[in-house]
């Protein structure tokens, strides 16, 4: 956990007398997180119905798809059930195989978890999703919007029933724990400065050039470092050294 | 280089970072055997060993090393083993056994009381309805679409030729979605202490009182009767059972006992999803019979009431009493 959170917190108290701060998302990522699974669930239920009508029939049964005709009576069911099920049950659905999480929650970097710490069940995540019919009163989400500003862990109608909060993921970069720790042996720098060192690190492309031989030098006198590389290529691989990656 | 750290503290915590690693690897290589079911039976026993060494280092990782790459990836395991060992063992297909077996039965006895107001409730409103109906033909309009109105005048149901219109698997799918839409309004609605069940209950009641009084007075009340009954035992019923959860919600509300307002209402909401789990399923039997039976002039009266019939005292059996062949 950061030093100085910016969100707030909420404690898991395990059996074990540890306890575990979990930083809980605002409004902002959430409603980030909702916008892309819609337009992610939209989008499916429109691929699915036009791309079902083009393999199994032809685009022209939507001319004739109302009509009464038996033949016409599976079409329905192949064609509009798998899209209805998309749109409306992507949420339960997606929630429970991605255990608490969606593709626009990952994107986000949010997830849901009940607030004993743990990943939700499916009847929670079912209630949580029912609710949904009164947080999106009367439209766009104004209920579950108003109720998750004002309620202390930023959560809506359905979040309060279903007793789960949506929050921040950890960022722990994408290497394994071993992997940093061992990284962590090899070099003879201190925790704080080691860990410096390596969000510099994995920045870098993101950073212009200026800015990496800035940071870069900046981050060797930090550590007392007199060593001045003359060009970016020749800072990065220093700092690489030192970083024992 | 001059590192400001004290080297005989990086010194000791290189020593216990060199002493954890393995044991953290072949922790967190548990972990993922763990997620996928392994039938070995000393890993659980490794995995709690192993999450109390975890639990220790990550103590001492606060305290040494607050804020670093590590204490977070110390926190992240942390969080995986206590959900693995912590979190109560789950098989969903025997949860729900359970729930339709004893669980929702036993809560539906517990909460005949609001069962009871809610079905009177809603046979009140439709009694209203009719008066208000029959004493102020005028008023239909308010329950009535223009359309509707003229085609009763005009001596049919809006319901005729129903199939003309939409083939009856899109007639019974959008019901389906119709009547669950409703259903899961007349209980959600309950969070706002009651009061939006109360609305949909009554107005439900009102619409329905008020369309088979002015049917009748066009001599059409049979013919709305015909086409309702098959269908509507089991949708009304469901309806008004989503409603008593409402109303449950929003006696959870006012008063929530020794819980505190938040906990009552999440226990009230765990306590309805059980009941609902169970009946709205009915709601697509419904849906079916509704697209394929209701609309269809070829199935006559008799057929349609043992229909009915049927599928609501199925529907009761199965909620009042369970499955009482099977056991715990």
């Amino acid at each position: 956990m950061d030093k100085n959170p910016v969100n707030d917190l909420i404690y898991v108290n395990s059996a074990d007398a540890m306890s575990y701060a979990l930083e809980v998302a605002g409004v902002g990522a959430r409603s980030y997180a909702f916008v892309l699974d819609w337009h992610i669930r939209l989008l499916a239920a429109l691929v699915w119905i036009y791309l079902s009508a083009f393999l199994f029939y032809d685009l022209s049964i939507f001319s004739t798809l109302f009509e009464e005709d038996t033949a016409n009576a599976a079409a329905v069911w192949v064609i509009f059930l798998p899209a209805t099920i998309m749109y409306f049950f992507y949420h339960p659905i997606l929630e429970t195989i991605m255990h608490g999480s969606t593709p626009g929650k990952r994107t986000a970097g949010v997830r849901l978890m009940t607030l004993e710490g743990f990943t939700p069940g499916i009847g929670s995540i079912l209630i949580r999703n029912i609710f949904r019919l009164i947080d999106g009163l009367p439209g766009v989400y104004t209920v579950g919007l108003i109720v998750a500003i004002f309620t202390r862990n930023h959560v809506r109608i359905g979040d309060i029933a279903a007793g789960t909060v949506l929050v921040y993921e950890k960022n722990t970069g994408k290497q394994s724990l071993s992997d940093v720790a061992q990284q962590s042996l090899n070099s003879s720098l201190s925790a704080e400065n080691y860990d410096l060192l390596l969000e510099l690190l994995e920045r870098w492309q993101q950073l212009d050039k200026a800015q990496r031989m800035h940071l870069g030098q900046q981050f060797l006198n930090r550590i007392g470092d007199e060593i001045h590389p003359q060009d970016q290529a020749q800072l990065k691989s220093h700092l690489q050294k030192l970083a024992g990656v | 280089m001059a590192e400001s750290h004290d080297d005989t503290e990086q010194r000791a915590l290189g020593a216990w970072l060199e002493k954890r690693v393995p044991a953290w690897r072949e922790l967190e290589s548990l972990f993922k055997t763990r997620d996928r079911k392994s039938a070995d039976i000393d890993e659980p026993r490794k995995i709690i060993s192993g999450f109390h060494m975890l639990v220790s280092d990550l103590s001492l990782a606060r305290q040494a090393i607050p804020g670093s790459r590590i204490h977070r990836w110390l926190e992240t395991l942390f969080l995986r083993g206590h959900q693995l060992i912590f979190r109560a063992p789950g098989n969903t297909l025997l949860r729900i056994r359970d729930i339709y077996a004893f669980e929702s039965p036993a809560l539906i006895r517990d909460m005949s009381n609001l069962l009871i107001y809610t079905i009177v409730l809603f046979i009140g409103a439709i009694l209203c309805g009719w008066l208000l109906i029959s004493a102020f033909p005028d008023l239909t309009t308010l329950f009535a679409s223009t359309d509707m109105i003229n085609r009763v005048q005009s001596g049919e149901l809006w319901t005729d030729g129903l199939l003309n219109i939409m083939p009856s698997s899109l007639l019974s799918l959008s019901l389906m979605t119709n009547n669950i839409t409703v259903s899961i309004f007349a209980f959600s609605l309950g969070a706002f202490y009651g009061l939006g069940t109360l609305y949909i209950i009554t107005l439900n009641g009102l619409m329905l009182g008020g369309v088979f009084a002015f049917t009748a007075q066009y001599g059409l009340s049979d013919e709305l009767f015909k086409f309702i009954i098959a269908h509507g035992v089991v949708e009304l019923s469901v309806i008004c059972i989503a409603g008593a959860m409402g109303l449950k919600l929003g006696e959870a509300l006012l008063r929530p006992g020794p819980r505190t307002r938040q906990q009552a209402f999440r226990k009230a909401t765990s306590d309805a999803g059980k009941v609902l789990l169970v009946a709205l399923p009915f709601l697509v039997v419904a849906g079916l019979i509704e697209g394929y039976i209701s609309p269809d002039p070829q199935f006559d009266m008799p057929l349609r009431i043992m229909v009915g019939v049927v599928s609501g005292i199925f529907f009761w059996l199965l909620l009042v009493f369970g499955l009482p062949w099977l056991k715990r």
